[in-house]
């Protein structure tokens, strides 16, 4: 069952008259199962970060529809946008952006109060995600008492806790070590096979995107090639560095791909 | 988690930053109850207060409630600002304009609950000090006691409740500006950097040097209808002057090898030129609010400290009378043997007036004009037969003699109504201003006595008496008993009188406005400091790491903290030292003395909040660098 529907989105940047138009994205089409953990791949400015906009509705496309559960984003007010957000969807930051004024257990907290769970709901919400993601110790904590990697796991916490439709993380272990990032990307595939959680990751660590079930790269805001996980993990990693390296440039490495 | 918690939580982990803005609050609170609490009193329908003072307390709530919604407005705007991406992040997480709203109503709520409570508790504690200031600045004998505070209570808390629901509403504009983009791994837009132009800064100098020019060279008739004209010159050249100046100064300065070769320093200076569009904003706003609070409170104290000098120079005569009888002179020295006042000179002389009792020019010769001039120890005139000069008796102009084109004016009041020439005009106090004594037109001896031939009623023949004594300030009995004989006196204590009577509700008054403007915009530099501390707070943790020193960072960051607040004081004090410089001419010679000490208290002020400033900022980056 799709949960994530973009039909020939396009984006284009600058008014008519004022200034060159830049054209972000040049009509993606990108369908997300549920319980589908799908990468964006692609070189700096190839427009990855602005459909993840997108489909997060903080953007709207300049042409092209996005349903998420069969909403159509466009349709929405800017109140129902809000309320939307609040309820369908998940959001992981590379900077993390958790609030320092908030205790960990409190930031986790945040989503479910906003979305008026009871309280005995949220506390059992809270235990069972922080026993997931490791937190479980550190709840008390204020954020700047964390270390990059438990400052990670809380913002994927915070992004799942209230089971949304879709989590969109953006860049989730750009500042991250490597022990740091596999951990992270180790409970994110947790969260994704035991609560059926629908993930779509902008990255461009082909380690961090060989975690997911599929990925989706984009050159020049155009689908460039999609790739599928395959059983052993190490072989689909190496597959997605090459995809890379043809982006670079080297475009014989594709013939790799057959 | 309910909004007042989320709120409560947020309050307390910005506490330090909302400190200054949290006194200010108290601050605010304290003067508006306690002018409120004077409003209401009963005092005020008695007809010993006058009503110009019942307009300055009137005009003193205005402005007390004008500050607090433009001083509480700026600071939540700044907060917010600082906030940017705790705002972002409940945008993200899903909450509407209509609920973040609603926590920052609930974070007014709370500072302003405090606020209110514990400002309106101060002030009824201490309203029976700031009543005997009162009563000391309307001479009341008996102090005025505080009345019931229910009401001015009540005002105050409804008026601050209302301030606070405003901004809260108006606090949804700012939400708008907040971008969820911004959370993203996205490239953010640069800084515009302002650039040099020599144009602006001919144009700077040339407003300044016109608003300074006129300010120094008009009389006080004409500082009234400049003064719109000297503000806006100086507006625009402060503006365009810190602007150009700063870029200039600080792109010269980076660029120097002494500079480049100290690290400090280099740091200091590419620093400034990052905050510099952002610096020079508040800096201006800073030096207006600074050459405002300095000039305002600088001469009312000026003119209330020194209003016997100036008393004794726009009333050289201790006591005048204009006797168109011919029978008060007797009367006078009866009264002044009756109340043993020692004369130590006097002077008698007849001025011929107009038939028209509305015409102000009055004749006088050449004779009696110069003993005026040889009691104020100036040197003596001389003028043609058929020449006059006319003499504006007032101290609204300044002492100068100039000659003029020559132009006739007609006397009216004589039979043949002749035609004088003028040819010159000298302006300065000769005599106590009178209405019959502020226009004189000087003639020669020969022509007084012809025109005395002329005049139409004997009572145009008036003699002037000025008496000086050997202490006037015992003068008031005199004053007293001649006003139920004549409305024609004048003299140092009436004069006096009237000053202190202008000068100390507008003293008590500027004091209290000018604490609270040195409040708010101490706390303005202080909320900037912290709004820099948190985006400095990457760039230390850097210099940290590349091997300098805690003390060696928070020296670049002290200095910049400086220049945020000296430069500006440097700036208000040169337009403040200017228009105190301005008011000045009712005195013999500038009180430079007195100009001194005003900048010296302030600056002690001002420093105060630096510290207080630099020593929280301090405490704050050594969680970051620790």
């Amino acid at each position: 069952m799709s949960v994530l529907v973009a039909k020939q989105v396009t984006k284009t940047y600058g008014q008519a008259g004022i200034g060159v138009p830049y054209q972000a994205l040049k009509g993606i089409d990108l369908t997300v199962n549920k319980g589908e953990f799908v990468g964006i791949m692609g070189p700096s400015g190839s427009g990855k970060s602005t459909l993840l906009q997108i489909l997060g509705s903080i953007e709207q496309a300049t042409t092209g529809d996005v349903y998420i559960q069969n909403q159509h984003l466009d349709e929405l007010t800017d109140v129902n946008r809000a309320q939307f957000r609040k309820s369908h969807l998940g959001f992981i930051f590379q900077d993390f952006q958790l609030l320092d004024f908030l205790t960990v257990e409190e930031n986790m907290h945040l989503p479910l109060a906003l979305n008026q769970i009871k309280h005995k709901d949220s506390q059992q919400k809270i235990a069972k995600m922080a026993d997931i993601l490791g937190v479980r110790e550190i709840l008390k904590h204020r954020p700047h008492e964390l270390s990059g990697g438990q400052k990670q796991r809380v913002a994927a916490a915070r992004a799942l806790i209230h089971t949304p439709a879709v989590v969109l993380a953006d860049e989730p272990t750009g500042n991250l070590d490597s022990k740091s990032a596999k951990s992270l990307m180790q409970a994110l595939v947790k969260l994704n096979q035991q609560e059926l959680a629908t993930i779509v990751m902008v990255t461009h660590d082909p380690y961090t995107a060989s975690f997911c079930d599929r990925v989706v790269v984009i050159k020049d805001g155009q689908l460039f090639h999609e790739l599928y996980a395959e059983k052993e993990r190490s072989r689909f990693h190496q597959r997605i560095v090459h995809v890379m390296t043809a982006l670079g440039g080297e475009h014989d490495a594709l013939s790799y791909l057959g | 988690m309910h909004y007042r918690t989320l709120a409560k939580k947020s309050l307390l982990f910005h506490a330090r930053s909302y400190l200054a803005y949290f006194y200010s609050c108290i601050f605010t609170v304290i003067l508006f109850y306690l002018y409120t609490a004077l409003l209401y009193h009963p005092i005020l329908e008695d007809s010993m207060v006058s009503e110009a003072f019942v307009g300055l307390i009137y005009m003193v709530e205005v402005i007390i409630g004008l500050f607090a919604i433009l001083f509480l407005g700026y600071s939540q705007s700044a907060f917010l600002h600082n906030r940017k991406k705790d705002l972002a992040v409940f945008q993200v997480l899903g909450m509407s304009v209509k609920q973040m709203t609603r926590l920052v109503f609930w974070e007014n709520c709370m500072i302003g609950f405090i606020s209110i409570v514990i400002g309106i508790g101060l002030s009824i504690a201490c309203s029976n000090y700031f009543f005997l200031g009162i009563s000391k600045v309307l001479r009341f004998q008996d102090p005025i006691v505080a009345s019931s505070p229910g009401v001015p209570a009540l005002v105050t808390a409804i008026t601050f409740l209302f301030i606070f629901i405003l901004l809260s509403w108006w606090s949804r504009f700012s939400f708008r500006k907040v971008s969820i983009r911004s959370l993203f791994h996205v490239q953010t837009a640069t800084k515009k950097e302002p650039r040099f132009s020599i144009w602006l800064v001919g144009l700077a100098l040339i407003s300044i040097a016109t608003g300074y020019g006129l300010a120094l060279s008009s009389s006080l008739s004409q500082l009234a209808q400049l003064s719109l004209m000297i503000g806006v010159l100086l507006l625009i050249g402060t503006y365009f002057l810190i602007t150009q100046t700063s870029v200039w100064f600080v792109d010269q300065m980076t660029k120097t090898s002494t500079v480049q070769e100290r690290s400090l320093w280099f740091l200091f200076f590419t620093n400034l030129r990052y905050r510099l569009a952002d610096h020079t904003k508040i800096i201006f706003m800073v030096s207006i609010l600074t050459s405002i609070v300095l000039s305002v409170v600088g001469i009312c104290i000026m003119y209330g400290v020194e209003s016997e000098r100036v008393a004794e120079k726009q009333a050289p005569f201790h006591l005048s009378v204009i006797d168109k009888e011919k029978v008060m002179n007797k009367q006078v020295v009866a009264l002044m043997n009756k109340h043993e006042m020692k004369v130590k000179e006097e002077i008698h002389l007849p001025i011929l007036t107009d038939v028209d009792e509305y015409s102000q020019y009055a004749v006088i010769s050449i004779q009696s004009f110069n003993q005026l001039r040889k009691n104020q120890r100036q040197p003596l005139l001389q003028i043609g037969d058929k020449e006059a000069v006319l003499a504006k008796n007032s101290g609204i102009w300044k002492d100068d003699l100039q000659s003029v084109t020559p132009y006739r004016y007609q006397l009216s009041g004589l039979k043949q109504k002749p035609a004088l020439k003028i040819t010159h005009e000298l302006t300065g106090i000769y005599f106590n201003e009178h209405d019959q004594t502020r226009f004189l037109l000087i003639v020669s001896e020969a022509q007084f006595h012809a025109f005395s031939q002329q005049v139409q009623q004997a009572d145009q023949q008036v003699q002037i008496h000025g008496y000086q004594f050997n202490d006037w300030h015992k003068s008031k009995v005199l004053f007293e008993e001649l006003s139920d004989q004549t409305n024609l006196i004048n003299g140092t204590y009436l004069f006096h009188s009237f000053l202190l009577a202008v000068i100390s509700p507008l003293t008590f008054v500027s004091c209290f406005i000018g604490a609270l403007l040195l409040l708010g915009l101490g706390s303005i530099l202080y909320f900037k400091s912290f709004t820099e501390l948190s985006l400095d707070r990457n760039q230390m943790q850097v210099l940290n790491k590349m091997g300098l020193s805690f003390a060696e960072i928070l020296r670049v960051y002290r200095k910049q903290i400086s220049v945020l607040f000296y430069r500006p004081f440097v700036v208000g004090s040169c337009h403040a030292v200017i228009v105190m410089y301005a008011f000045s001419f009712l005195f013999d010679q500038t009180p430079w003395l007195m100009i001194g000490l005003v900048m010296g208290g302030y600056l002690i002020l001002y420093s105060g909040y630096y510290k207080w400033t630099v020593y929280h900022y301090r405490k704050q980056a050594s969680v970051f660098l620790t």
